[in-house]
Parts: C-alpha cells; structure tokens; sequence
C-alpha cells in the first residue's frame, strides 16, 4: 500500500514537472461564444472557480479580444454570430491560436447541416486545438489547453528565426501534454 | 376540464364571439376551440382578461400540405386550475395577414415577431412587427419552419435595414453592448440609454444564437430528439428533455413506471440546486462580495459532482428517455446523495447568513431591478422572478407531472420584486428542492425504471409543461411519421427577457449585471 | 469581515483539485470516449443507426467513430445488442489535428 502510494507520488511529482514546463508561460483566454447551448459556459466558467482555480497555472480568462492570446470557441458558429466572431478574431493579436470547444465547435455536433449554423469552426477560421466533448468537463479543459501552450509555442517557433532555435532545443516540453495523457 | 366550465367560459362570451366558435372539443384537461380568424384575438383577450388565464404560448403550424392553410394556436392556462384552453385559427396560404393578439394579449408581441420571421404571416395591428431572429442579412421570404424549406439550405446575405428604439434629448448618450461580452456568457446584444448614471431605455436584440432547432427536431426520430432537447439551454437539459420525454409519451398515451417519475423529480430538483446556487454566487460575485460567491461556487461543483456520480453527466443528460429513465438510483448513490445534501443544506446555510449579515451586500440588492407586480403580470413572467413579484404560479404545483402530486413543497412568494426577493425567493426554492429530494427518496417505488413505448401515431398533439429552473417551459408537439411535424419549444426565458426592460430602469448601468444575474436568462433558450 | 475569512478560509481549507498533477478517475457510468471490443463487434450497425450525429460510420472491415462529431450520449452503448461499444473514463481527447479525433477500428465483415 505504501510503496504503491510512494509510486503514485513520485510519477506525480515527475509529472508536475513536465506540466510546468508546458505551462512554462501565461496564456491570455478571450471566450467566444457562437452558439452553443450555455453548457460549455458553464464549464468554462468553472475552471475560474476554487476547485479547479486555472489561475494557479498563469492562465486568464480575459474581458477583451485585444488582451488575448488564444480564443476558446464554443458553439457551431451560428449564421448571426459568424460576423461577430470574426470581428472578435480580427481584434485579437497575432500568433493568436484557436481552440475549439466542445464537439458543436469541432463538427457541428447535433446542430450541423442546419440553415442557421456552420458545421464546424474550421469552415471560417483555422483552428489549431480541438477539445472534443459534449460539453468537455473541466479537467478536459485543461488538458486541451496544455496542448495548446505546447502548440503557442510551436507557432512562436515559426516566427523568428532566433527564437525558433531556442525553442527547438526547448523541445522535451512540447508534445509533452499529449504523451502523457 | 368538464363540460360545464367550457360552457361557462362560451356563456361570459358575448354573443358576437360565441358565433365565431366554429368546433369545440374536449381532451383530458384540455379545451379545443376553433374559432374565426375575425374574432380570433378577442376570444383569446376575453379568457385571458376576464378569466385571469395566463399565456402558454402561441405558434403557427404549417398545414399547407394537409388542409391547405396555415393554423395559428394559442394556449391559455385557466387561473388556479389544471386547464387549459387551446384556441385555434387558420390562415390563408396566399393571405398571409390575421388580427394581432397583442392590442388583447401584451405578452403575445414576441410569439407575433417570432411567428413572422419563421412562418411569414404577417400580425396585422402588431405595433412594431421588425424581426426578432431573422435580421440583418437574412433575406426578405426566408420563412425558415415552412415545410417547403429545406432544413440544409443554405441561405444568401442580403443586408436588410433594422430600426433601433430611437432615444432623443439633452445628455443622452447610447451605450450598446455585446453580442460579445466581457464575461464567460452567451452572446446578446443590448442598448442602454443614459441620462447621467440612470437607465432610461434598454432595447434588447437576441436571436444570435438561433441555431434552426425547432427545424432540426422536425428530421429528428423521436428518440434522437431527446438528445436534441437536451442541448436546447445547456444548464436546463433535464427538464428540456423531461418536457420532451413527457410530450412524446403523452402522444402515445404512454404511462411510465412509479419509480422513474420519482427518479425524474430528484434529478429536476438537483438540476434546481445546482442552478439556483450559480445564480445566487452570481449575484454575490456582482456585488463584489467574491468570497461568498467562491462559497456559493464551491457548493455547485458539490452539486455537479454528485450529478456526475449519480449519472455519468454533469449537466444529467443521457439520464431521460422515452418511457421512464435509463439510470434510476441505487443504494450506494442513494447514500451518498443523502450525504452530499445534509452537507449542501449547512453549507449554503452558512453562506446565506454570510449575505444576509453583510450590510454592503444587501444594500446593493434591495431595492435594486424592481419589476413591480403588474408589469410581471402583463409580462407574464414565469418563474422564481415572477415569485419574486408576488405572482403565486410554480407549475409543480398547478399542473403537477412527474410525482410532484405526491410530494409536499411550499412555493415561496414574495412581494417586493427587486434583486433581493429573487435572492431570497431562490434561497428558499434550494431548501425546499432539499426536502423534495429527501422525500422522493424515501417514498420511492421498487421496480423498472423504464418500459417501451410505442411510436405514436401521426397527426396527434401533446403538450408538457415542466417548471424548470429559471420557470415555466413549453415543449408542444404534433406527431408526424416517426418524428415530429412541428416541435414548439418555449423556454422560460422567452417571456422573461423582456422584464429586464423593465426592471433595469432608472437603475445605473453597473446595477445591470446584478438585475441580468438575478433574473437568470438563457440565450439559447430563447432564440433557439 | 474578519469573521467572513476566519469562517472561509480557515475552516474550508484547501478544495482546489490536484488535477493535472494527480489524474482524475471519473465515476463509474461516465460517459467518456466510445470503446469498441472489436471482437464483440458483428457489423450490424445498431450503432450507426441510432447515432444522431452520423459520428460512428461502417466501411468494409472497419468502424470509425469520429469523437469530434461524438456528443458522448451513450446511445450507442446502450443499444448495442452485443455490449460490442462501452463508454470508456477516458476524457483526455484534445488534439491538434481534427483527424486525431477519428478513431478506427478493424471489425468483421
């Protein structure tokens, strides 16, 4: 029992590590909704609340597009909402990635092949991390958005030349969140 | 409903609109009446004035294909009893003009724009027929719920002009907001206009969300529909697809075992619980009181935790099906929900003395957002915000469903109408749901939690009210070939939108949050 | 206010959720990701029927259940007459690429 409990706390403490170098930086979350049922809301929202309090790994939720580096979509992108959420696109800064939430932002979920809705939010913009779910759970949330630090800083790689160098040999953080899980 | 109170409603007609009763009929509870399209709006004012009935809902169904016309129904709930009353007109297809409802009905003014945008028939009278979902770049004979519609189609961006209320005068400035907002909330749009720090105009524009699902759950098979119907308001599910379960089941003349109905009021009041609690920490958090609202937040992830546990879900979906439910509750759920609620009932006890006993907390909800009773009655607002405003309605106790007969719960009232009686109104509803999940749990029936039933036949009609969370729901259905031909849903929030036009005036714009919070609305909801 | 803290924060402790430096096991009955036995499976296609997003499709041999399509209803393991598909804890799925959400696996003809 206890050694098993010793192994537990050493793959753990292992573990902590690497999730902190994937979390080597903040991340800056701008919330889109385009049309979702309010149930991904709700579980994003919780992710601000004590019991998972993403705040302890340098990740914000931010009131403005401009603040952002990442926007977390939720929804199939309703017909009203695509102006607003590329308006909302346009406004956040580059190197910006994409997450899409929940199986409507990934496919159209149950709502897709309607008038109204897009399948998907990779028909309008690119979308560099899926989080697949109906709606995700929080600890889902936050395993998608490891994997998008990881991808943050592929993409910073492509940038400039100098960094990407540095990064390259950085590169036992990335793809970290994916082999463990 | 018997024989005589229908007579008694034709008898109070005067003789003009009793003529223009073409076809009465009676089913279960339920008044049918065909009437004239001509007095169609006064026979629906005449119940609904001087018989104090309130407004279910009121759609159009596209019959073209049947009867050659369009029908145009409103449902009435007869006062303090478990009546109703369902009046029916037709339209013509090429004259696609009737009579407005609203000059009789006020609340009808959104049924009349939705029915507009959707089946293209035109209210005539209405006072300002502009789109309610279909703006913008939605082109002109886009009628989206006709049957000649494709639900796949996909339609051109044709910009059309839309009128914003006009605010004029000295110092008046607009504030629009959204449909993005600085919050983790769904997309609207608002214009404040303020003179100085008061509210003295609030014009809502939703629809953004309007993902077609009333057209969706026309190609749906009735069991996939569950499904969809859970989706409809996320934070609602169970009591979505327990209105849709129960429509279903009706059309087939289905009874569900003992034990499911049981099973079905514990998850609606954990899905009660966990809802109120969100909104009640909301409020805190807009107050700035975080510390309480951190409490309140904790207590709902208790509460989701426990959803999880018993059913997989934490929203409880994939718990409803049609004929009962798939996971009843079993000894070792039992006890832990037993646990996890005597601990819930001290905890938010706790949190509620620490509200209540913060000065700065109460000064900012009392007397904050007042929706006085008369405008919540000519709103007809549903839910705790209409208990709030002193209107005694819960539909767990007027139009029992489920086994909430069998089960005792006082329905909270309170008066003042402003943020701090929603708060309390709400506190009291998390008690009282504690004690119906106790007492279901000790009263409930061994046995199947689930039968079969079969697919109902086309052309029948069912309706199921369910009072979920944020208030009264509709889900109407008439039956087609395995899945439904028209599926209305109405949720709770497509009559309480419009109370925070009201209540927000004369309030600051800071206030706005705290007024939004209290009254807990749902986008999804409305616009479908 | 003092009292407010003293009553919160001392008394409630710690609530904050290890995960991710400690795994989360959900309950059991979680519906998680859909897990074929693909040797219980016969091909009868029960579960793309009574999909509702088209997520699980047949192609000669093979099955793919496409979990961004996927809204974890259970439907498919409820129906299945052979208990060929479970609904597994897995919650884990992000990916970068929308193919990473296909999953396949080799059935009988």
């Amino acid at each position: 029992m206890s050694s098993s409990n010793d192994e537990l706390e050493r793959s753990g403490r292992q573990l902590e590590a690497r999730i902190k170098k994937a979390f080597g930086r903040s991340l800056a979350i701008r919330e889109v909704d385009s049309g979702s049922c309010n149930a991904c809301e709700v579980e994003v929202n919780a992710l601000t609340n004590p019991i998972f309090d993403i705040e302890r790994f340098g990740l914000h939720i931010v009131a403005s597009p401009r603040h952002a580096d990442a926007l977390l979509v939720t929804g199939p992108v309703a017909r009203n909402m695509e102006h607003a959420l590329m308006q909302t696109y346009l406004a956040t800064p580059d190197h910006k990635i994409v997450i899409a939430t929940g199986a409507c932002a990934c496919s159209g979920g149950i709502f897709k092949d309607c008038y109204a809705t897009t399948n998907g939010l990779d028909k309008l913009l690119p979308v560099d991390v899926y989080i697949p779910g109906c709606p995700p759970r929080p600890q889902a949330i936050i395993q998608g958005l490891m994997v998008a630090l990881d991808k943050m800083k592929e993409k910073a790689g492509h940038s400039t030349t100098s960094s990407k160098r540095l990064l390259d040999n950085d590169n036992g953080a990335s793809g970290v969140a994916h082999d463990v899980f | 409903m018997n024989e005589r109170l229908m007579g008694e409603i034709i008898a109070s007609m005067e003789e003009e609109l009793a003529n223009g009763i073409k076809k009465t009929g009676i089913k279960g509870n339920h008044v049918w009446m065909t009437v004239e399209q001509s007095v169609f709006p006064k026979i629906a004012g005449h119940i609904h004035n001087s018989w104090g009935a309130t407004l279910v809902s009121m759609h159009a169904v596209d019959n073209r294909f049947i009867s050659s016309d369009y029908k145009l129904c409103i449902i009435l709930a007869l006062k303090g009893e478990d009546d109703f009353v369902t009046l029916v007109t037709s339209v013509d297809s090429k004259d696609t003009v009737f009579p407005s409802v609203t000059p009789e009905i006020f609340s009808a003014d959104w049924y009349e724009r939705e029915i507009n945008d959707m089946f293209g028939l035109q209210a005539k009278g209405h006072p300002d027929l502009k789109p309610l979902v279909l703006y913008d770049d939605w082109p002109e004979g886009t009628y989206p719920l006709r049957k000649d519609f494709a639900a796949d189609s996909r339609v051109l961006r044709i910009p059309r002009p839309y009128n914003y209320r006009n605010v004029e005068g000295e110092g008046v400035f607009v504030i629009p907001v959204g449909p993005v907002h600085a919050g983790v909330i769904e997309p609207g749009h608002f214009r404040f206009s303020v003179a100085g720090e008061p509210i003295i105009d609030l014009e809502l524009r939703l629809g953004y969300v309007h993902k077609g699902i009333e057209k969706i759950s026309e190609r749906m098979p009735y069991s996939k529909g569950v499904l969809l119907a859970e989706r409809i308001s996320g934070d609602n599910s169970f009591a979505h697809s327990l209105a849709y379960c129960q429509a279903v089941e009706a059309l087939c003349n289905a009874k569900v075992p003992e034990r499911s109905r049981f099973v079905r009021c514990i998850f609606s009041e954990l899905e009660r619980i966990y809802n109120h609690l969100g909104d009640v920490g909301g409020i805190a958090l807009d107050t700035a009181f975080s510390i309480g609202a951190q409490h309140a937040y904790i207590l709902r992830e208790r509460v989701m935790d426990i959803n999880d546990l018993l059913t997989g879900s934490r929203f409880l979906r994939g718990v409803n099906c049609l004929g009962g439910v798939w996971k009843g509750i079993d000894e070792r759920g039992r006890s832990k929900l037993i646990e996890r609620l005597v601990m819930v009932k001290l905890d938010f006890q706790e949190f509620y003395d620490e509200v209540i006993g913060t000065p700065s907390v109460m000064d900012r909800l009392e007397t904050t957002g007042v929706l006085s009773y008369e405008a919540a009655k000519d709103l007809n607002i549903v839910g705790p915000g209409a208990r709030a405003s002193g209107i005694d309605r819960d539909v767990r106790r007027d139009h029992p469903y489920a086994a909430y007969r069998d089960l005792s719960f006082k329905v909270p009232i309170l008066t003042q109408g402003d943020v701090n009686a929603r708060f309390q109104v709400k506190s009291e509803e998390i008690f009282e749901s504690i004690s119906i999940i106790e007492q279901a749990l000790s009263n409930m029936p061994e046995g199947e939690p689930r039968i079969d039933i079969p697919t109902p036949e086309p052309g029948r009609t069912a309706m199921s009210l369910v009072e979920s969370p944020r208030g009264e729901l509709l889900h109407w259905i008439v039956s087609g070939e395995g899945k439904p031909f028209r599926h209305k849903i109405r949720d709770a929030s497509f009559h309480n939108w419009r109370a925070m036009e009201v209540a927000v005036l004369g309030n600051i714009v800071p206030d706005f949050p705290l007024v939004n919070k209290s009254f807990s609305l749902s986008y999804s909801g409305n616009d479908l | 206010m003092l009292e407010t803290i003293r009553k919160g924060v001392l008394k409630k402790g710690v609530v904050t959720d290890r995960y991710p430096y400690v795994p989360y096991m959900p309950y059991d009955g979680h519906l998680g990701m859909p897990m074929v036995d693909e040797a219980k499976c016969t091909s009868d296609k029960v579960c793309e029927q009574v999909c509702p997003t088209t997520a699980i499709r047949f192609a000669p041999g093979q099955l793919s259940i496409d979990l961004g399509l996927c809204i974890f209803c259970g439907e498919c393991a409820r129906r299945c007459p052979h208990q060929a598909i479970i609904m597994s804890k897995e919650f884990e799925l992000a990916s970068k690429r929308r193919e990473g959400l296909v999953r396949f696996y080799v059935v009988q003809q």
